[in-house]
C-alpha cells in the first residue's frame, strides 16, 4: 500500500467532492424547479389568458430556485480548478467534507424555493392583477429562503480553501463533523421556509389587503424556524476553527 | 501515523457533535416552518386575530425549537466538557 501517498488522497477527495456538492445539490433545485412548471401548468389550464404573466412567474422564480444548484456548482467548480493540491489527510477529508456539506445544505433551498413559486404560479393564475404584489412577496420569501444553504456555502468554502497540513485523525472528525453539522442543519429550515412563504402568498392573494401584516409574519416565522440552521453554522465554525490536534 | 486510542476517541468526539447538532437541527426547522405557515394561512383566513395567531405561532415554534436546543447542549458538551479518559 506504500504507493498510494496523501497527495493520492487529496485528488481522490477533490473529485468526490465535487462530484457530491452539484450532484446533491442539484436534486433539491430539479424538484423545486419541476414542482413551479407543474403549478404554472395547472394555472394556465384553469386561465389560459393569464399565460404570459403565469410563463413570467413561473421563469422567474424558477430561476431564484437555480439559486441552490448554482452554489453547489460554484462549490465544484472551486474543488476541482482552485482548491490547492497540497496538504495533510485533514486537508483531503475537509474536501469531502466541503462536497457533502454544500450538496445536502442545498436540498432544502432548493425544494423551498419550489414551494413558494409554485404558490406564485397557481395565485397570478387565479388573480393576475396582483401580479406585481405577488411576485415581490414571493421574491422576498424566497430570497430568505435561501439563508440555510448561503450558511453551507460558507462552511463549504471555509472547507475547501483552508489548507491543512496535519495527519491528525482528531482534526479529520472534527471537519468531517463539521461539514455535516451544516450539511443536514440547512435542510429542515429550506424545506420549512418554502411552506411558510407559500402560505403567505396563497393569502395574500385571498385578501391584498393584509400585505403588510402578513410579511411581518413571514418575516417573523422564516427567522424563528432558522434558528436550527443558526446552531448548526455555530457548531460548524467551533469545529472548523478549535484547533485541538 | 500512529493513531492511538486517546486521537479516536476525540475524533468521535469531533464527528458525534458534528453529527448531532446537523441531525438535530432538521426536525425544528422542518416544524417551525410548518407552524409559521399555517399561521400565515390563519392570518389570511381571518385577519382580526392576527396577534393571537402569531402569539399561538411563537409558542408552538419555542416548543418545537426544544429538542434542537437539546442537541445544541450535547454538541457543546461534547466539544469542551467530555474528556477522553
Amino acid at each position: 500500500m506504500e504507493s498510494i501517498t496523501i497527495s493520492d488522497w487529496i485528488y481522490v477527495s477533490k473529485y468526490l467532492g465535487a462530484a457530491l456538492a452539484v450532484g446533491i445539490a442539484a436534486f433539491g433545485s430539479a424538484y423545486g424547479e419541476g414542482y413551479i412548471a407543474m403549478k404554472a401548468s395547472e394555472a394556465i389550464a384553469r386561465q389560459p389568458k393569464a399565460s404570459s404573466e403565469i410563463v413570467r412567474t413561473m421563469l422567474i422564480t424558477q430561476a431564484v430556485a437555480e439559486t441552490a444548484g448554482i452554489f453547489g456548482l460554484l462549490i465544484s467548480i472551486i474543488l476541482l480548478f482552485v482548491a490547492k493540491s497540497e496538504g495533510g489527510m485533514a486537508y483531503a477529508v475537509s474536501l469531502v467534507a466541503a462536497g457533502i456539506c454544500m450538496g445536502v445544505g442545498a436540498i432544502g433551498a432548493g425544494v423551498g424555493s419550489g414551494q413558494a413559486g409554485g404558490a406564485a404560479c397557481e395565485s397570478i393564475g387565479r388573480f393576475p392583477r396582483l401580479s406585481s404584489s405577488v411576485l415581490l412577496t414571493t421574491l422576498v420569501g424566497q430570497a430568505i429562503v435561501q439563508t440555510g444553504c448561503i450558511f453551507a456555502l460558507v462552511i463549504a468554502m471555509l472547507l475547501s480553501l483552508m489548507a491543512r497540513e496535519t495527519n491528525s485523525i482528531v482534526v479529520i472528525g472534527a471537519l468531517l463533523g463539521s461539514g455535516f453539522a451544516m450539511g443536514f442543519g440547512a435542510i429542515g429550515a429550506g424545506v420549512s421556509t418554502g411552506f411558510t412563504a407559500k402560505k403567505a402568498i396563497w393569502g395574500m392573494s385571498r385578501d391584498s389587503r393584509i400585505g403588510g401584516t402578513l410579511t411581518r409574519t413571514i418575516l417573523l416565522g422564516q427567522a424563528v424556524a432558522h434558528a436550527g440552521a443558526i446552531y448548526s453554522l455555530i457548531i460548524a465554525f467551533i469545529l472548523l476553527f478549535g484547533e485541538k490536534g | 501515523m500512529a493513531i492511538e486510542g486517546v486521537h479516536l476517541v476525540d475524533m468521535a468526539r469531533y464527528l458525534g457533535a458534528g453529527l448531532c447538532m446537523g441531525m438535530g437541527a432538521l426536525g425544528p426547522g422542518l416544524g417551525e416552518g410548518f407552524a409559521a405557515g399555517k399561521a400565515c394561512e390563519g392570518i389570511a383566513r381571518s385577519p382580526e386575530e392576527a396577534p393571537l395567531l402569531t402569539r399561538t405561532m411563537l409558542v408552538g415554534q419555542a416548543v418545537s425549537e426544544s429538542t434542537g436546543i437539546y442537541s445544541l447542549v450535547i454538541s457543546l458538551l461534547l466539544i469542551f466538557v467530555v474528556g477522553s479518559q
